[in-house]
């Protein structure tokens, strides 16, 4: 992702739910959905590949709801972007990615907000060989995506 | 025993390497401990009362003589020379600093052993029988399917930060060794009536302020389906769990607000979605884990006959009758060490025990050792011929008290002595009510009673379940207990009722002596258990024992 600024392009939850379904998808059409990570998942429900990304907003990194989340958007067969905004640690990003999780924008106290990408996102170091290579996360990843 | 895979070593290795960076972080700074503490959690470290605490995983209680050798050498260079084992067949070490942690890790790490997920609000430490595989009576061998989940649940990228704990325990057997309907989930291997062997599915049962006994969930799992079924199960729950208040946030709490069908369905609705075979039969499998445990039959070291003194006769039958059981197996059986001797802490052990512990494993148990959720050690399979040579071993080192399921066995938690929880200490309570029965003849004329102490309402000594209950409370200051009669922990698990208001410190040992007392005048005959004399007199009769 390298660019941050979606915000003129999302649309609520709520606004989500209102959305005639049966139109046919336009080029005018909100292309970002934002969703609480403690909000309810009827949005599941919608037609989600309309989507260009979904976005999982965390205020608290201990809170692993998004995870779940992301699971199962990706088991409802969503193929786009997937991003996480907001508090989350770097020893989650692993976790994120295995959850389907394309990406997670930071936002510091500081200044220091930033965008992860988390194609190579690995909490641990070298793990590639063998988080990846556990067979039962694999499987996860192969499920979810 | 499991053996790790190359993979299996990696990933406790790499996580090693992951903590002690995290730690470096947290020194210097850059970790807050707010952001600090689930991560130090999920690596069994707890900041106690005196130092930090690192909770160290058994997995479902099997340990090597190499593993338990490993545990001596960290008691003895890290800590003050013991270990403490816990009802939920772990071991903790009490006494370390947090900049030695990443090296105790890499200890653990070269034999096998890590603390992954022995704390925080995770999938803990798998818990099992510890007949398992050894009982005659047992379905199937439930080792491999703890297997099979703790490398699920090990570091499962959606289970991490979970509303709270997660515990599982398994058992085989119709017998209930393991309290499974005290878990979040319970799982029990049984044949159908095709003949087919599944699970049978229990969840939302644990004990803490607010004891449930877990319910049915599922009748009958297929086997093939319980990685796919614990998923949806853990699913639903992370994200309906509670999380504004972590006393109402265990997953019994949730299927008690929603209730047991209506989450039944939640449950049964992701499930449907998951594709449970790919997940199980083209991933981990089954076969490949059950290849990897490896065990050494023992054979007898000693076919000759021993000479026993008519004094030491006596000491050892009762030690053959109280802390050894048949098996499966022919000519072997299994023998409990108790770590119940009034001079010790409930389950504590030295490191000098240990290495004795583990070079009899090596002599005559296969180099087996397994922890029980009672806090005690067990040789899992000894030929019968060895026997007498065993407890002559035992019996020189003070390791040979014939007291298993008796009064004196009490679980406890470390209670005010080293939890920053507790509200009283409960280790000394222990102590004296082992003393006070401290007689041979009177202690086995008593039979099977479980006495089991808590010293807060967190009931990491599950008082709730014990035949007679001790819980800690604090009252203005001062320690004073409450007793609960009639739990039990078995496959009829069953929460004790409240005998009447606390006592004081100076009355509560007497108060227990005084039940047991009672039940011993008023029991029919030897025959009649604590349990079914209760039941017959009812709580009453003990109430005007203890307040008359």
């Amino acid at each position: 992702m390298d660019n941050l600024n979606f915000s003129e392009n999302t649309i609520a939850v709520n606004e989500w739910h209102q959305l005639d379904r049966e139109v046919e998808d336009d080029e005018n059409q909100a292309r970002v959905l934002v969703v609480a990570a403690d909000s309810a998942l009827e949005f599941l429900e919608g037609p989600l590949n309309r989507l260009e990304r979904i976005v999982i907003t965390s205020t608290d990194f201990n809170d692993g709801r998004f995870f779940s989340i992301g699971r199962q958007i990706r088991l409802r067969g969503y193929s786009g972007q997937l991003t996480v905004v907001g508090n989350v640690l770097p020893d989650q990003y692993t976790a994120l990615r295995f959850c389907g999780f394309d990406d997670a924008l930071i936002l510091d106290n500081s200044a220091n907000s930033r965008v992860v990408s988390l194609d190579k996102a690995f909490a641990l170091p070298g793990v590639e060989d063998s988080v990846a290579q556990n067979p039962e996360h694999q499987t996860v990843i192969g499920n979810s995506q | 025993m499991y053996n790790y895979s190359i993979n299996d070593q990696q990933l406790v290795d790499q996580r090693v390497f992951q903590f002690r960076d995290q730690t470096r972080r947290f020194l210097s700074g850059e970790l807050s401990d707010e952001q600090f503490r689930p991560l130090r959690l999920m690596n069994g470290l707890y900041i106690q009362r005196h130092a930090p605490m690192l909770r160290v995983a058994i997995p479902y209680g099997e340990l090597s003589s190499r593993q338990l050798r490993g545990l001596a050498s960290i008691a003895e260079t890290y800590d003050r020379g013991f270990g403490h084992f816990t009802t939920r067949q772990n071991i903790q070490f009490n006494w370390l600093q947090l900049e030695q942690v990443p090296d105790i890790l890499e200890e653990l790490a070269s034999v096998q052993m890590h603390a992954i997920q022995t704390s925080g609000s995770c999938i803990r430490n798998i818990t099992c029988d510890h007949l398992a595989g050894i009982d005659a009576t047992e379905v199937e061998d439930p080792r491999p399917w703890c297997e099979l989940v703790r490398q699920w649940a090990t570091m499962h990228p959606e289970f991490q930060y979970l509303p709270r704990k997660f515990k599982i325990a398994f058992t085989g057997s119709s017998t209930d060794r393991a309290a499974t309907m005290a878990h979040d989930i319970g799982l029990k291997l049984i044949k159908n009536s095709a003949g087919e062997i599944g699970f049978e599915v229990h969840v939302g049962g644990g004990l803490g302020r607010t004891p449930i006994v877990a319910s049915k969930i599922k009748a009958f799992l297929p086997k093939s389906d319980l990685l796919a079924y614990l998923e949806a199960i853990l699913r639903v729950y992370n994200l309906n769990g509670r999380r504004d208040n972590k006393y109402k946030a265990r997953i019994k709490i949730l299927v008690k607000a929603i209730g047991l069908d209506p989450f039944r369905g939640q449950v049964e609705l992701v499930f449907q979605n998951l594709d449970s075979k790919t997940l199980l039969n083209q991933s981990t499998d089954i076969s490949t884990v059950k290849s990897r445990f490896r065990s050494v039959f023992p054979f007898p070291v000693n076919l000759g006959s021993d000479k026993l003194s008519a004094d030491e006769q006596k000491t050892y039958s009762r030690w053959l009758k109280k802390n050894t059981m048949g098996t499966k197996f022919n000519n072997y059986k299994s023998v409990y060490i108790s770590l119940k001797n009034p001079d010790r802490a409930p389950g504590d052990l030295t490191a000098g025990e240990m290495r004795f512990i583990a070079q009899l494993a090596d002599k005559y148990s296969g180099s087996l050792i397994r922890t029980t959720h009672t806090q005690n050690l067990l040789l899992p399979l000894v030929h019968e011929s060895d026997l007498v040579q065993l407890w002559q071993a035992l019996n020189e080192a003070n390791l040979s008290i014939a007291n298993i399921g008796t009064v004196q066995d009490v679980i406890c938690c470390p209670g005010l002595d080293f939890c920053s929880l507790a509200n009283t200490r409960s280790i000394p309570i222990a102590q004296e009510i082992q003393n006070r029965f401290g007689d041979t003849d009177e202690l086995h004329a008593l039979g099977d009673i479980q006495v089991k102490i808590s010293g807060c309402m967190n009931a990491c000594g599950h008082h709730h379940i014990g035949h007679i209950g001790i819980l800690g409370v604090d009252k203005r200051g001062e320690e004073w207990f409450q007793i609960t009669l009639g739990g039990r922990a078995d496959q009829s698990l069953k929460i004790g009722e409240r005998l009447g208001p606390a006592v004081d410190r100076n009355s509560i040992v007497s108060a227990v002596e005084s039940i047991i007392r009672h039940y011993l005048h008023n029991r029919l005959d030897e025959g009649e258990d604590f349990l079914t004399t209760l039941d017959r007199i009812g709580i009453d009769a003990f109430k005007e024992v203890v307040y008359g």
